[in-house]
């Protein structure tokens, strides 16, 4: 490998045909990990014995000639909460250092091994997944490739900005709120959160069940299209996954958008944002030659419910805890956690009994619709310690401020795909994809028509 | 001190419903979270059009 590191697609072709071999791409990784991650802080543990055994078993099984799937040789990172075999599942937390270590792959993990990819390391995040930010008190603060002041996203920060540094070209993260598509769109990079149900969270550290899900950032839209078409299918270790047959998504992006019915989010999610977030969703639309806009409204009380939902069920979880060692806990997300885990279930159930209703509402939105298109995050990627910032006119705590796009539709648990949008400013900005519930492969669809259109721009760190 | 919604009284019968001791240093920090939370829980209440009679125990997307 020579300069930018390849796709993942590439770099299994290459692989698979012999061109190079897994032990160098996972030895040439693992080296710009120690040199180049430093900067960043994307990476919490870097499993350098475990990589360089799998690349071996991959090597030696292409030697014999087998195929080791299409992920052959392909080195991916996976954020702190997901199970790895002999680790301990951290979810950025101090916590879980007590926590025995895991017998087994988190399922995703797993999918992606059995396709022949490598995995090299887990990454920073925002404890137990609660934030937007990465910065951890625990393990310090994950860096943005583009800008090291400033803040990566969260809470799968650390995967974005080990993807947007070129470390690995695939990472998992999960995404309750936001927490895929916030760090791809400010770290320049594509991010799928699937339908709720689709990936299989088996083997996570969870935060918030009814609203968690789990899926992959990465630098291609192919690469995206790839591994969720390996990740997502049934699994009865999963309580709420789908038993819905797989699709398989990536031999039908070059089907492009015609025939998908096309808006944007307005006029609500035209609000709250900077001009350059509203402007590249505009450019956006223009790509894609898009006049239609469908309104969507309620995305405030939508917002309110899903963080009621969030905090009631993530400070539950965390009651035993909170009870004994609370102050073991991230001074950044201990108060919401003890203030969710007092919330009375009449306004918990208050927010679900909502939450019917608006996922009634977006359903018919996409009766006559295939795809709505909204900014991803509100702003660029603020300065890392920022609290307070003023954002679309107002002054917002920016922490939670950065989901304000995002949270209405991993409430109701539709498909949606960050894409990185080339704009005149410094820092990414990124627009969000949204289709019906099972649909992902229309996003991905129109995410690989911008990409193919030059519109998009992936972060080269 | 009473923080603005939440008062110390309403902070101790809630902690001590679900049996979770509130350390002197977090009180504040913990009423402010939980006054934000009780905002968002009246945008919610007022909402309207919430016509669902059930809410989402298992939810599908």
């Amino acid at each position: 490998m020579n300069g930018a590191l390849p796709t993942a697609t590439e770099l299994a072709s290459a692989v698979r045909s012999g061109k190079i071999t897994a032990q160098a791409v996972v030895s040439e990784v693992l080296a710009a990990i120690a040199e180049r991650d430093p900067r960043y802080h994307a990476f919490i543990t870097v499993l350098r014995e475990r990589a360089s055994h799998d690349a071996a078993r991959i090597d030696a099984e292409i030697a014999a000639g087998k195929d080791p799937g299409p992920l052959a040789g392909v080195p991916f990172a996976a954020k702190s909460l997901f199970d790895i075999a002999g680790e301990r599942t951290l979810a950025g937390s101090v916590i879980n250092r007590d926590a025995p270590p895991a017998a087994r792959d988190a399922a995703a993990v797993r999918r992606l091994c059995d396709a022949g990819a490598v995995l090299v390391g887990t990454t920073n995040m925002d404890e137990f997944a609660c934030g937007f930010t990465t910065e951890n008190s625990h393990y310090g603060a994950t860096r943005n490739p583009r800008d090291p002041s400033r803040t990566a996203g969260g809470s799968s920060g650390g995967s974005g900005a080990a993807v947007a540094a070129g470390l690995v070209p695939l990472a998992l993260g999960s995404d309750t709120n936001g927490s895929i598509r916030v760090p791809a769109a400010l770290c320049g990079i594509f991010g799928l959160k699937a339908t709720y149900g689709r990936v299989s969270r088996a083997g996570t550290a969870l935060f918030s069940t009814s609203l968690d899900h789990v899926g992959p950032l990465a630098r291609s839209v192919a690469d995206l299209a790839l591994a969720f078409d390996l990740l997502h299918g049934p699994d009865p270790d999963d309580p709420v996954a789908s038993d819905r047959s797989p699709d398989r998504t990536l031999a039908r992006l070059e089907d492009g958008i015609d025939g998908l019915r096309i808006a944007v989010a307005g006029p609500e999610f035209l609000r709250g944002g900077d001009p350059e977030a509203l402007a590249a969703l505009r450019a956006a639309a223009d790509a894609l030659d898009v006049r239609r806009s469908v309104d969507l409204p309620q995305r405030d009380v939508a917002e309110a419910a899903a963080t009621i939902i969030t905090l009631a069920e993530a400070g539950n979880l965390h009651l035993p805890n909170l009870r004994t060692r609370a102050t073991d806990f991230d001074p950044l997300t201990r108060d919401r956690l003890l203030a969710g885990a007092l919330l009375p279930a009449s306004l918990y159930l208050d927010a679900q009994r909502f939450r019917t209703s608006y996922r009634r509402r977006v359903h018919a939105v996409f009766d006559d619709l295939d795809v709505l298109l909204t900014p991803a995050t509100p702003c660029v990627a603020p300065p890392l310690g920022t609290e307070r910032m003023r954002v679309g006119g107002a002054e917002v705590a920016i922490r939670g401020y950065l989901g304000t796009y995002t949270r209405p539709f991993s409430f109701v648990g539709v498909p949606c795909v960050t894409v990185p949008v080339r704009t005149g400013a410094a820092l990414p900005l990124g627009v969000q994809v949204v289709a019906a519930p099972y649909r992902e492969i229309h996003a991905l669809r129109v995410a690989a028509a911008l990409e193919a259109r030059g519109f998009t721009a992936v972060t080269a760190a | 001190m009473d923080s603005p919604g939440i008062s110390d009284a309403a902070l101790d019968a809630l902690a001590g419903a679900v049996a979770l001791p509130i350390n002197p240093a977090d009180r504040p920090a913990v009423a402010a979270a939980l006054a934000r939370l009780m905002i968002l829980a009246a945008i919610v209440r007022s909402a309207e059009g919430t016509d669902a009679a059930e809410p989402a125990p298992v939810f599908t997307p």
